[in-house]
């Protein structure tokens, strides 16, 4: 590539790039508005829609509400969900410009959205994009403290954790090859029931 | 050039609110100077509330005058686009100016320039942030009419976030929620304004 390029190619890149950021870091801090909205309304137990729903801001960007449509086309008007809408566009503009940290950072908070929701599909594709974008240490909601573990798990666990300073995807494959024929055991155990 | 007497008419009402709007200019200066700055504040409001109805009848002429062969469209956009300019700039002097007095008046008018400078984008057919009003020097800025509308929601968030946050600290939930919501649709707006819309399912 010819030397004088490369500064017309950064001016031509350079500023989407940036845009990318500006918008990502303010779709992060609506999603965190609407989840915060969100949380207040659930603890004030605003029951019936009329409480619920919260008008627009009056000058809100013209366009803004068609965003907020569920699949069949209606609007979506408790505000967890439009956090939901938020932090996944907060994720396709880190993509965009490839900020693995913020991508992981809005699936984190979409995980605990997703569980004020009640969405558990939510909460796997959550999960599913930190495995994906960042390797570190994901605190597993389950409490330990008060569980007869057998001996066997805890040598199981005291492994897996070991194994997952150096290499996390052995780890979490271990995890799911001692799971998986237990859950299948469970189900089966159930339905037999 | 004649004009159709019905459009006459609406070019008569926008120039005496445009008259109107420029007096409100002069006597909100004068206040500013003296220190009187509420006043002056509500004289910036005024100024602006009166340029944008200018902008409305310059746009009502405008309609009447597409019907006739003999209208000058492109003038009285051209009007048209200067009032709510204008109306946005009143507007930002009366936020600042409220900005730490009042600051739910102050948000009220921010919202009031950005909707004026969505207007603006909108009759220009403008859709997308267009890649040249973005400065690729420095920290980013967004430039011209876009950057004003970039800049006004960026002012209403920070103002509507303190808003909120003081509610919340004195207890009073019910409007910390509302006045959050409303922080939430700022900064969308805010980011929309920058990356244009893309809708994104929820499932």
């Amino acid at each position: 590539m010819p030397t004088q390029a490369l500064p017309l190619l950064y001016q031509e890149f350079a500023p989407s790039v940036f845009a990318d950021e500006f918008a990502s870091e303010n779709y992060m801090a609506s999603a965190q508005g609407y989840a915060e909205s969100g949380a207040m309304a659930e603890k004030l137990t605003l029951s019936s829609v009329s409480t619920t729903v919260r008008p627009e801001w009056d000058y809100a960007y013209p366009r803004l509400m068609n965003v907020f449509k569920d699949p069949r086309g209606y609007a979506i008007s408790n505000e967890s969900q439009r956090a939901v809408v938020m932090y996944r566009a907060a994720q396709e503009a880190a993509k965009r410009r490839g900020d693995k940290a913020l991508y992981a950072k809005a699936a984190r908070r979409l995980m605990s959205v997703a569980a004020v929701l009640n969405s558990p599909e939510d909460a796997v594709r959550a999960c599913q994009d930190i495995c994906n974008s960042t390797s570190e240490i994901i605190v597993l909601p389950i409490n330990l403290a008060g569980r007869q573990l057998r001996n066997s798990d805890i040598v199981l666990l005291r492994g897996i954790s070991q194994t997952w300073l150096t290499n996390p995807k052995d780890a979490v494959y271990k995890i799911l090859e001692e799971l998986e024929p237990r859950l299948r055991a469970l189900v089966k155990d159930r339905l037999s029931n | 050039m004649q004009n159709d007497p019905e459009s006459n008419q609406y070019l008569n009402r926008a120039e005496k609110e445009v008259n109107d709007a420029a007096a409100a200019r002069d006597t909100a200066s004068n206040l500013q100077s003296k220190g009187e700055v509420e006043k002056a504040a509500a004289a910036y409001a005024d100024a602006g509330e009166q340029m944008r109805l200018a902008s409305v009848h310059f746009e009502a002429a405008r309609m009447i005058g597409s019907l006739s062969k003999h209208s000058n469209t492109p003038k009285l956009l051209d009007s048209e686009l200067e009032a709510l300019e204008k109306s946005g700039n009143d507007f930002e002097n009366a936020a600042r100016l409220w900005t730490s007095r009042n600051d739910i008046v102050a948000v009220e008018m921010w919202g009031r320039a950005a909707h004026n400078y969505n207007r603006i984008l909108s009759l220009r057919q403008v859709t997308r942030m267009p890649t040249s009003s973005i400065s690729s020097l420095g920290p980013f800025r967004v430039q011209g009419i876009p950057g004003k509308a970039v800049d006004c929601y960026e002012k209403a968030s920070i103002l509507l976030h303190d808003i909120g946050i003081q509610y919340r600290n004195n207890g009073d939930y019910t409007e910390a929620r509302l006045t959050l919501g409303e922080m939430a649709d700022a900064y969308a707006s805010l980011a929309f304004a920058v990356s244009g819309v893309r809708p994104v399912s929820i499932r």
